[in-house]
């Protein structure tokens, strides 16, 4: 019945930023210490397990394919998949110490790939290039997932990877011919890579995960943590939700591929609203990632959290309202991981440099400085924990069957790569494991756990003094402090994604003096990626943002990491005042400080 | 100005005081005249209605399990009046969709949701008042104008007893052995059973004193298949099976699924009738599946459908001799069982046999609280509808009859009389239909009576003008049923999140022979055969 936001899709990928101009990096004073350390831990191989079922379920299907299509007149597919994603989860919401929700599913999709034509080109042609006459590539044509049974009854599966396939077949011969004929009336492309890169063939068969969560054991947790909201009633909704999943991932293909695997992830997530009098709507969450429940923190520390949000948000009910302002800035590790991941990340993804509908904005820009030559950015999917935090964007093959890697982006400040999948672009012909979607979309380059890694950084205290200084030498009254951008209280989805708008919630302006004031309605204006190049220092530790990211693959699981940032200039408007009033009458005192709970 | 009318009967307290769901609903409902905007009155009239639902879904494709989820929710939807019983503005809570909120029963949790959801209403109800105003100061009155709302004393009527539990395993062995029999049949691609099993209990206050509660329970079983047919046409072919929990067996199941598998396979290579215009004869359950499009609409008073048949009150409108009662008394009719049976509407008033139509002529229509020009008062029929829709009339259980029905031998003769006036080849009877406008099973009458299965196209003219095209009836009643949505039919696909908000319906209708019905197919080629065969289907286990 939920589903996530479309604008909180378009906010992750459709921003046309300018271009940025280079400063040049710190000097080296003396609080500048040596690169942050951090201790990153690598997702091992599992142990080689058994085909499961559905996987040779697969293969015999993909067989039987391989040596039928293609036989007449029509075109014989030379590359085909099947991508089976089997999710089993959990969820328990409880709002006010009574549940809302508590249900546990099970689902099996299949994706089926079919291409026709060769490497260089393919059906796929036009699905990430803008076609002639229409202006804009169609990516989405790439939406094929079918519910399959979830119990593995050989038959039953076939048949549907077989009526799967003669569709998908059928289509990619039509849309081969529609493609050449298209050709013909394209003008030359500045770009002329191929439209499927060649790659080695990989198996690894790992066991399967399964969904350890006793659902009646935490349900009472789960009520009783909600439950903690009843001494705020001045906020309105508010929510605890428990979110676990365990997903296996099986995935055949003609080339020889064979991939069987799963991750678990589960996820707290504590969310609140409250208006402010004169109207304004604030929302508030805080998430903890964890792959197994047991990680979970305590009664006592989730109890303290939720008091911690709901003093934040009776802050913020109380704080004035933003000034548009242009100044220096500090974006604390979790805030300027996710500002790198909305800001930078997704204008490297890869299949964007050819689509003449994306800003493109780094299409032209390999081999120059986009950043002070003080910071490294890559992305590593295959990184499972950093400082001894689980990453959700983790993890050992995409979902081309391309083993994960990681990827340089920016060097010393200069631009030096593209996230790929197997859509080559301009001088970049291999993919580097980062094509991914959710099950039934189409796939694209989708960064994983990216990580900025400045080459210096000083302690956290010296990076406020930076602030403070910056402040006096601009000669501007105060600057801004960003300990949260976040969003996404209210969007999850029946695959429990929650989607991502930037949005700082938390925010202080920090006098020449150190007082500091927390403000409300912030929002990030101008053109954020010359900003990056004003990051003039970063500190010694790593913050982490854990999320789920919606773009036009669907939504799939990602982390960013980043130490803290400095940054000479920022620019924030005032966010659109609400118009609508407060409730016009007081809440309704709770009456029952106590709660039983489980009954209707 | 009529006075605030916040008069809670106190009837209500014991009973409400055993359960805080109600209780805070009562409290709630309390504060709402409270509510007050600096330049809007404050409510006239306000309700809550609180809807507990579970529902298991299960589907299974040719024997396996492809989903299995449970649901428990329950949805909240208050409505307050700004204005008087003349002139007024609904208001429901500006929300996108029904907002999650607590199931369980907890007092504080449900005041707290409520708080801010009844505030919201007002604050909608308020602004449409205010634009109802401007709107008359702009525009000159009408003097037939209906009032906006009836007055209405109070009810107090709690449902007693327990929900009845689902049975998950159940079901999932119903969607699995039903939807195992299309394994047997060599050219369907696809077949699929689904369950929808819901329970729900439906509270109402509202400030004229009602406090109403009711118990439902509906399984609905969908039977769906795909086979293509010797032309290429990707044939779907479907069945649906709907009544109460403990209604259906595995072996009743599988019997309509090797039906819809049956009828599909004949279907593969039954000819094809592009465009018909001609009589048509309806057979059985598909009489009342055709009223229930062509018909029902029309017979709630208000302005929903426009005023086609308000304005025709008591002129002609079907054949001389047919007669139509909706009896929400009744719960069986000619031995067979109907499920539209209540005692009180969804607004608290008493359900009443209301006559429709008497010898061909319409002399009444349903009604809830919200009046017409024609019909100034309640009968009884509001039937509540999805969260921010306001309750409308429906039909509970129709009774279609009539005084020259003919034998089924005669209706037939009939048919080919049509047939023959018109110099045609053929005329249709049709035996099955999802709605009026997709006829599923239909038989083709030569001149000489020879019968044959054929595919026929949509039916296109489903209006009420239709219904003069009636040239008979017969003589045998069939119940089919139905579910309404806020009074009006939902036709063939209800989504399953509809569902807790459906209320089920009968018509009891003969076969009815229709003169002239048109039916179109659409153009276009038909896809190959599929590229390789299918694989082996071994019998299950």
């Amino acid at each position: 019945m939920r589903s996530w936001s479309v604008l909180a899709i378009l906010a992750a990928i459709a921003c046309h930023p300018a271009s940025s101009k280079p400063t040049t990096a710190p000097a080296k004073s003396q609080e500048i210490a040596a690169a942050p350390k951090v201790a990153l831990e690598r997702g091992a191989p599992a142990a080689q397990g058994e085909p499961a079922p559905m996987l040779v379920v697969m293969k015999e299907e993909l067989a039987r394919a391989k040596a039928a299509l293609g036989k007449g007149d029509e075109p014989p597919p030379y590359f085909m998949s099947y991508r089976v994603t089997e999710l089993d989860s959990v969820e328990i919401a409880a709002s006010y110490g009574a549940l809302e929700l508590s249900t546990s599913d099970r689902a099996r999709v299949l994706d089926v790939e079919v291409r026709v034509g060769d490497h260089q080109f393919d059906n796929h042609h036009w699905r990430h290039r803008a076609m002639p006459g229409w202006g804009v590539g169609s990516r989405t044509a790439g939406l094929s997932g079918h519910r399959i049974p979830v119990e593995d009854e050989p038959a039953a599966l076939a048949i549907e990877l077989w009526s799967a396939t003669d569709a998908t077949y059928r289509g990619a011969v039509a849309e081969l011919a529609a493609a050449k004929t298209q050709q013909q009336l394209s003008a030359k492309a500045k770009d002329d890579s191929p439209d499927f890169s060649k790659e080695q063939a990989v198996r690894a068969i790992e066991p399967r995960v399964t969904l350890e969560i006793d659902r009646a054991a935490w349900e009472p947790k789960v009520r009783a943590w909600s439950a903690a909201f009843r001494k705020h009633p001045e906020l309105q909704q508010t929510e605890v939700r428990l979110v676990a999943q365990a997903t296996n991932r099986y995935f055949a293909s003609t080339e020889g591929t064979e991939l069987q695997g799963g991750r678990t992830h589960v996820r707290l997530m504590i969310s609140a609203t409250a208006k402010a009098e004169d109207g304004m709507d604030l929302a508030h969450a805080e998430t903890i990632d964890v792959p197994v429940a047991g990680e979970l923190p305590g009664d006592a520390e989730v109890i303290a959290r939720i008091d911690a949000l709901a003093k934040v948000l009776g802050q913020l009910r109380e704080a004035p309202v933003a000034e548009p302002f242009s100044g220096p800035a500090l974006l604390e590790g979790r805030a300027a991981a996710v500002y790198f991941h909305e800001v930078f990340g997704h204008r490297v993804e890869g299949h964007r440099q050819e689509d003449a509908h994306e800003g493109q904005t780094f299409a032209d820009k390999v081999g120059t400085a986009v950043m002070p030559s003080f910071l490294h950015v890559y992305d590593d999917p295959t990184i499972a924990r950093i400082d001894g935090t689980f990453l959700n964007g983790h993890y050992r093959h995409d979902d081309e069957g391309v083993p994960a890697m990681r990827t340089e982006l920016v060097k010393d400040g200069e631009f030096v790569g593209f996230l790929m999948s197997r859509t080559p672009t301009k001088g970049f012909a291999q993919s580097n494991g980062h094509g991914r979607g959710q099950p039934g979309f189409g796939l694209v380059a989708r960064q994983g756990n990216l990580v900025v890694a400045p080459e210096v950084g000083m302690p956290e205290k010296a990076l406020t003094d930076k602030l403070r200084e910056l402040v006096v030498e601009q000669g501007k009254p105060y600057g801004l402090r960003f300990v949260e951008i976040s969003g996404g209280v209210t969007n999850t989805s029946r695959y429990m994604a929650q989607a991502f708008q930037v949005a700082p919630i938390i925010v202080f302006r920090v006098y020449p003096d150190g007082r500091e004031e927390l403000v409300r309605g912030v929002t990030l204006e101008g053109t954020p990626l010359s900003s990056l190049s004003k990051i003039v220092a970063a500190s010694d530790r790593y913050g982490v943002f854990n999320g789920y990211c919606g773009a036009e693959s669907g939504i799939v699981p990602v982390s960013a990491a980043s130490p803290s940032l400095v940054l000479s200039q920022i620019e924030v408007a005032r966010a659109p005042a609400a118009q609508d009033r407060p409730p016009l009458l007081p809440p309704p005192t709770v009456t029952e400080t106590s709660t039983k709970g489980g009954g209707r | 100005m009529i006075p605030l009318l916040f008069t809670l009967a106190l009837a209500a307290a014991p009973d409400t005081a055993q359960d805080p769901v109600l209780r805070a609903m009562t409290d709630e409902l309390a504060r709402t005249k409270s509510l007050k905007l600096p330049d809007s009155p404050a409510p006239y009239f306000a309700s809550t209605t609180v809807v507990d639902v579970d529902q298991v879904v299960v589907a299974a494709s040719l024997g396996a399990l492809v989903d299995s989820t449970t649901n428990e929710n329950r949805i909240v939807s208050p409505m307050v009046r700004v204005g008087d019983f003349q002139v007024d503005a609904i208001g429901f809570p500006m929300t996108f969709e029904p907002p999650l909120v607590a199931y369980e029963d907890d007092y504080d949790a449900l005041r707290k949701v409520l708080w801010l959801l009844t505030d919201s209403a007002y604050k909608n109800a308020a602004l449409g008042h205010r634009h109802r105003k401007n709107e008359r100061q702009q525009t000159t009155a009408d003097p037939d104008e209906a009032d906006a709302f009836t007055p209405h004393t109070g009810t107090v009527a709690l449902a007693a007893g327990a929900t009845p539990s689902l049975d998950r395993a159940r079901f999932e062995a119903l969607a699995k052995q039903g939807s195992a029999v299309f394994r047997e049949f060599e050219h369907i691609q696809s077949g699929t059973v689904e369950v929808l099993a819901s329970t729900t209990l439906r509270r109402m206050v509202s400030s004229d004193g009602d406090a109403i509660s009711g118990r439902a329970q509906l399984v609905r079983i969908q039977i769906r298949a795909r086979a293509q047919a010797q032309d290429g046409e990707m044939l779907g072919h479907s069945a649906m099976l709907f009544g109460e929990l403990d209604e259906f067996d595995d072996a009743e199941v599988i019997a309509a699924a090797r039906k819809v598998a049956e009828e599909l396979t004949a279907l593969r290579s039954a000819p094809v009738i592009e465009d018909y215009a001609g009589p048509v004869l309806y057979e059985g359950e598909a009489a009342g599946r055709w009223l229930s499009d062509s018909l029902v609409p029309h017979l709630s008073a208000g302005l929903r459908w426009g005023p086609e048949f308000e304005n025709r009150m008591g002129q002609l409108v079907l054949p001389r001799g047919v007669s139509i009662v909706d009896d929400p008394q009744r719960s069986e009719q000619g031995g067979q069982r109907l499920v539209g049976t209540m005692k009180i509407d969804d607004e608290g008033e008493e359900a009443q046999r209301v006559e429709l139509v008497k010898d061909g002529k319409l002399v009444g229509l349903l009604a809830s609280r919200t009046p017409s020009k024609k019909v100034k008062t309640s009968n009884g029929h509001a039937r509540a509808g999805l969260p921010g829709m306001p309750p409308q009339a429906g039909i509970t259980n129709l009774i279609v009859q009539s005084s020259k029905g003919l034998s089924d031998a005669a209706l037939e003769k009939k048919l080919l009389e049509l047939v023959r006036k018109r110099g045609a080849e053929f005329g249709l009877i049709v035996r099955a239909t999802e709605g009026a406008h997709r006829p599923s099973v239909a038989v083709r009458v030569g001149k000489d009576g020879k019968k044959e299965l054929v595919r026929v196209g949509f039916v296109q003219n489903v209006e009420p003008r239709t219904l003069r095209e009636i040239v008979a009836l017969g003589k045998t009643p069939v119940a089919s049923h139905h579910l309404l949505v806020g009074g009006n039919p939902t036709g063939w696909h209800l989504p399953a999140e509809y569902a807790p908000f459906a209320a089920p319906a009968s018509i009891v209708a003969p076969s009815i022979l229709v003169g002239e019905l048109e039916m179109h197919r659409g153009k276009g080629g038909n896809p190959k055969p599929p590229a390789y065969p299918k694989p082996p289907m071994p019998a299950k286990r």
